[in-house]
């Protein structure tokens, strides 16, 4: 495999600071700018979920305005995750994506943390939304 | 001819005395990298080192790790875990865990940077300096010390990372 081949991912901050990504192929769509107090994108068949209560930050960052993701398994609508903007598309290559460290595999409760993309001395989290980590 | 109170007896007691005091050059030496955590002087045995990172190299807290595991760095483009070593020890006395060093560790299973306060050398010492830990060694820490060593008149407890690390990973600390 190419290590400059490129990925597609969906790119956001949570809690404010932390640079996160997840691949475009787990979006089904985006809604544009949702109120997360607004009862009715909750009542949707899915949960729908703020990307901190999705990672367990102890308070959700009531930012600025904010985007909807539908997340996809397998074709399957499974989630709707509450993000704040900027949320941007980026082509990621394969050398900027390296593998999480054993000893932070294995110690590492964050959900979803599946690698670290490293570009220009910033690193950000890559997120598989379906992956679980006990 | 005046009496003289040495004796031959003392001449050679003396030079078996000299004689121990030469190292043995066939003694098989350890090279240990001695460093500080808090007020106490530790040591990793050198083969287990690979190396020891200039200060100031930023970490990268990352969320939902335990207190002990302070994030990562960027080491020439490969990602390390930090492992802070005080913590993980369980040591009472104050660590920093800002402005200390960084040695890169390794054992045959894995590798992670490990943070301890200061660096204070790298020695070779013989193998038969390196003492028995004592009984009174606490609990949690006899699995990962290997023995004890003067150095500079100070006494250095030498731990070996290979278990430090296996039980790291699997929940220490």
């Amino acid at each position: 495999m190419n290590d400059r081949a490129g990925v597609d991912m969906v790119c956001f901050t949570a809690g404010g600071s932390w640079p996160i990504m997840i691949e475009r192929r787990y979006i089904a769509r985006m809604e544009g700018y949702v109120d997360r107090q607004d009862n009715a994108i909750h009542s949707a068949d899915c949960p729908v979920l703020t990307i901190e209560q999705l990672l367990g930050f102890s308070s959700d960052q009531m930012l600025q305005k904010s985007r909807l993701l539908w997340l996809k398994n397998d074709e399957i609508l499974n989630m709707g995750l509450i993000v704040s903007e900027p949320v941007e598309l980026k082509k990621v290559i394969g050398e900027t994506i390296l593998p999480l460290p054993e000893i932070l595999a294995a110690r590492c409760r964050l959900p979803g943390l599946q690698a670290i993309a490293l570009m220009d001395d910033t690193l950000s989290l890559i997120l598989s939304p379906f992956l679980s980590r006990v | 001819m005046t009496s003289n109170s040495t004796t031959v007896e003392d001449i050679l007691a003396q030079k078996r005395g000299t004689l121990r005091d030469i190292i043995d050059v066939n003694e098989k030496t350890l090279k240990l990298v001695i460093f500080t955590l808090g007020s106490e002087a530790y040591a990793f045995y050198g083969h287990s080192i690979s190396e020891i990172l200039p200060k100031g190299v930023p970490i990268f807290f990352i969320p939902g790790c335990p207190s002990s595991l302070l994030g990562v760095i960027n080491l020439r483009g490969e990602i390390e875990s930090v492992i802070h070593i005080g913590s993980v020890l369980k040591l009472s006395h104050e660590t920093s865990s800002t402005d200390g060093t960084l040695l890169l560790g390794h054992c045959p299973a894995m590798r992670s940077a490990l943070y301890v306060d200061n660096v204070l050398d790298v020695v070779d010492v013989p193998e038969s300096e390196i003492q028995t830990p004592p009984e009174t060694l606490p609990e949690h820490l006899k699995p990962y010390v290997a023995g004890l060593v003067i150095f500079q008149e100070r006494t250095i407890t030498v731990l070996n990372l290979d278990p430090l690390l296996t039980d790291y990973r699997q929940g220490l600390g």
